[in-house]
């Protein structure tokens, strides 16, 4: 074995892809070679270190660079999407963190997470969908037993298990009723469905009525639900490559796969809060149907957002048609850039998007406020602040302080997005109090492939002590232009990330307002 | 070590510092990335439920390692899991003496800084396939059969590849690391 052949083999064991044979090879070589284990540990750290600093990075726009799939449509003309069904492993040093700082006492974290934040996990296969035979499923709520208190907002249990706390009572049925989902199946035998990418924040797992503390990379299976709590996120990926995202205070009961009768597919019964889906294009019989309190949606393949309150279940469709359907029967076909309201009163019926709904990521106290920063040379503070900032309300003010090394890099700020196919801009408001002479800003996104896509950008210093609005169009011609080049289309549906970027120390600047701005509909 | 374990054991500088090194410890032991994070964070866990019979004065580390080894020993017993190549107590050994060396390379203050500089810097350098591929592979977590999938490239001639642009990054990396050592 050469010494090429022996690190490769070394690598392919790290990375689980070694067979029994080369294992039992390597196993022998190492026993005669024991400086082996040195090359095989340094290996394993520079593995580690590669997957968890590239994917830390945020990508560099980079002109004329293919990507992957470029090169696969050089090559072969066009290649069809692999189908992705992503779940993510246990994100870093979390749970146990978690686990830690409950056990210590009070945390004093205001939702502005500092340095060294976890990292994104990495991606893998889920394993095959099992479906269950002939799930019934009601078409009307059960009077009797109401699973999801519809306005109690979801009980996230602390880490231990010991103390976890029973399942609320039932309580009465009311108007709306409740989303009353099918019996579940036991967990132990439970089939994964989906799995959780990511949560941000206090999520939990509902499986037969408890509630577990949910972890990125969980596996979902059927006849479970998942819950988010205040100021928190969360997105389910399905085996099929549906990708659902959970908004603050989402409760979604029971995920159930019905296979066989006229209506079969996963039925999602959601009893509160607010998610978007991105529903992969069903095969044929099989639909994706979200279960309200006041209806449900049916999908064969879009992007969709809906929000349930005590009164009613919004739907908006962002691409693709859904088949909105009232719980007295009535329904209605809602296309792209349209959205219609099921609720008890009222007409249903499909209507394109009100003019111009502005989304402000900069809240007080509430759960939006996720952002963070990636800055490995420089130490940078986040804070929230009342002395600059808009109509009496708080900014997020960004602290870098002077650079201990001779490295040019930049200070990056990340908060979670999600733009709709309409969204025409990111507005932002900019105060600088102090930087360096030649200190520069960007505004990008970053999709779920990982890709960045740069906005705009330009100087700090000239304009201190002063507001400054920053327009950051979607759809500009230098937006374009700035894109041409790359393989791919952007996607606004796929973004996932809003980075504001500063290349200076030391810096103060403040963000305020920062807001989706979205194009008026006729 | 930046600071003392026992003054303050539990900050995340602390955890973060020697994730890492134990990170990687974990990994060589069970050839399973996944399992290794579990593993990791069950360690600080037991770490801390025990942190009353750490004594001071003795390595950190080697208190760490010898959690974690019996962590990995815990779920090596479960036969469903694949073979590892750390089996015997020799073997335990020569990984611990060179795990010692990989922790005191990880609490460098700056080093992770450094490291991370250089990568970004070295990313850059890299041809459009090379990077393409180290993206696919790292970034994206692809398997090796699905990254050269996505390429149309069988798996051999993908395997090759990634493991020359692997190479070429962290030659680069490790030329370009510099730790500037704060004056004493």
């Amino acid at each position: 074995m050469s010494p090429h052949d022996f690190e490769e083999l070394l690598l392919r064991y790290l990375h689980g892809e070694a067979a029994p044979e080369e294992l039992a090879n390597l196993g022998s070589r190492l026993e005669r070679n024991p400086d082996g284990y040195a090359r095989l540990l340094e290996l394993s750290d520079e593995e580690g270190f590669l997957r968890e600093g590239l994917q830390a990075m945020p990508a560099v726009v980079r002109k004329s660079r293919p990507t992957i799939r470029a090169l696969a449509r050089r090559r072969n003309g066009g290649l069809p999407p692999a189908l992705v069904a992503a779940a993510t492993l246990a994100a870093g040093l979390c749970v146990a963190l978690l686990v830690l700082s409950r056990q210590d006492g009070p945390t004093t974290d205001q939702g502005v997470a500092h340095e060294n934040v976890p990292l994104p996990p990495p991606v893998e296969e889920l394993p095959p969908p099992v479906r269950v035979d002939e799930t019934p499923v009601d078409p009307q709520p059960r009077e009797e037993a109401p699973v999801v208190p519809v306005d109690e907002p979801p009980v996230i249990p602390p880490a231990a298990p010991e103390s976890t706390p029973e399942p609320s009572a039932p309580v009465p049925p009311r108007e709306p009723e409740p989303v009353t989902p099918p019996p579940s199946q036991p967990s132990a035998t439970a089939a994964a469905v989906a799995a959780l990418q990511s949560v941000d924040g206090e999520g939990c797992v509902i499986i037969e009525g408890r509630r577990d503390p949910a972890r990125s990379g969980q596996t979902i299976g059927l006849g479970q639900g998942v819950a988010t709590g205040p100021e928190s996120s969360a997105v389910i990926v399905f085996t099929d490559g549906t990708q659902v995202t959970l908004q603050a205070d989402t409760e979604i009961t029971q995920i159930v796969d019905v296979d066989s009768g006229r209506e079969q597919g996963k039925r999602l019964f959601m009893a509160r809060g607010s998610l978007t889906a991105d529903v992969v294009k069903q095969a044929s019989g099989r639909s994706f149907v979200f279960v309200t309190p006041h209806g449900e949606a049916k999908v064969l393949g879009t992007t969709l957002r809906i929000t349930v309150d005590d009164k009613s279940t919004s739907l908006e469709v962002v691409a693709g048609k859904v088949r909105l359907t009232r719980r007295d029967g009535k329904s209605v076909e809602v296309i792209g850039g349209h959205y219609a309201v099921a609720a008890e009163k009222g007409e249903l019926a499909s209507r394109p998007f009100p003019g111009v709904p502005k989304t402000r990521l900069l809240e007080d106290h509430e759960g939006a406020l996720r952002w963070r920063t990636a800055s490995p040379p420089n130490p940078v503070r986040l804070s929230l602040s009342r002395e600059r900032a808009s109509e009496g309300r708080q900014s997020l003010c960004v602290e870098v302080g002077p650079k201990k090394e001779w490295t040019d890099d930049w200070v990056y700020v990340f908060h979670p997005m999600t733009l709709a196919a309409h969204d025409e801009s990111i507005r932002l408001r900019l105060w600088v109090e102090e930087c360096a002479e030649h200190a520069q800003w960007t505004v990008q996104l970053k999709d779920r492939d990982g890709n960045t896509w740069y906005l705009c950008g330009g100087a700090l210093a000239g304009e201190r002590r002063q507001w400054r609005t920053i327009e950051a169009p979607l759809a500009s011609p230098d937006f374009h232009q700035n894109h041409r080049a790359t393989d791919r289309a952007f996607e606004p549906t796929q973004v996932k990330e809003l980075i504001v970027s500063f290349s200076c120390s030391p810096l103060r600047a403040c963000l305020d307002t920062v807001e989706i701005v979205s194009a008026p509909r006729q | 070590m930046a600071m003392d374990p026992l003054q303050d054991i539990w900050t995340q500088a602390v955890i973060e510092q020697n994730r890492r090194w134990l990170l990687a410890y974990l990994r060589a032991a069970t050839g399973d990335a996944a399992l290794s994070e579990d593993l990791v964070q069950e360690v600080f866990v037991i770490a801390y439920q025990k942190r009353h019979e750490y004594r001071k004065g003795n390595p950190f580390g080697a208190w760490l390692r010898g959690i974690a080894r019996n962590l990995v020993r815990r779920a090596a017993e479960d036969r469903s899991r694949r073979p590892t190549l750390i089996s015997t107590d020799a073997a335990w050994e020569v990984l611990d003496r060179c795990a010692a060396h990989l922790e005191d390379s990880h609490m460098r203050p700056g080093y992770e800084a450094a490291r991370q500089s250089a990568l970004r810097r070295c990313v850059e350098k890299l041809t459009n396939k090379a990077r393409a591929l180290i993206e696919g592979r790292y970034r994206r977590g692809l398997s090796l059969p699905r990254l050269a999938g996505e390429c149309g490239l069988s798996t051999r001639y993908v395997a090759v590849a990634l493991f020359r642009a692997r190479a070429a990054l962290v030659s680069c990396v490790k030329k370009n690391t510099y730790i500037v050592e704060e004056p004493s």
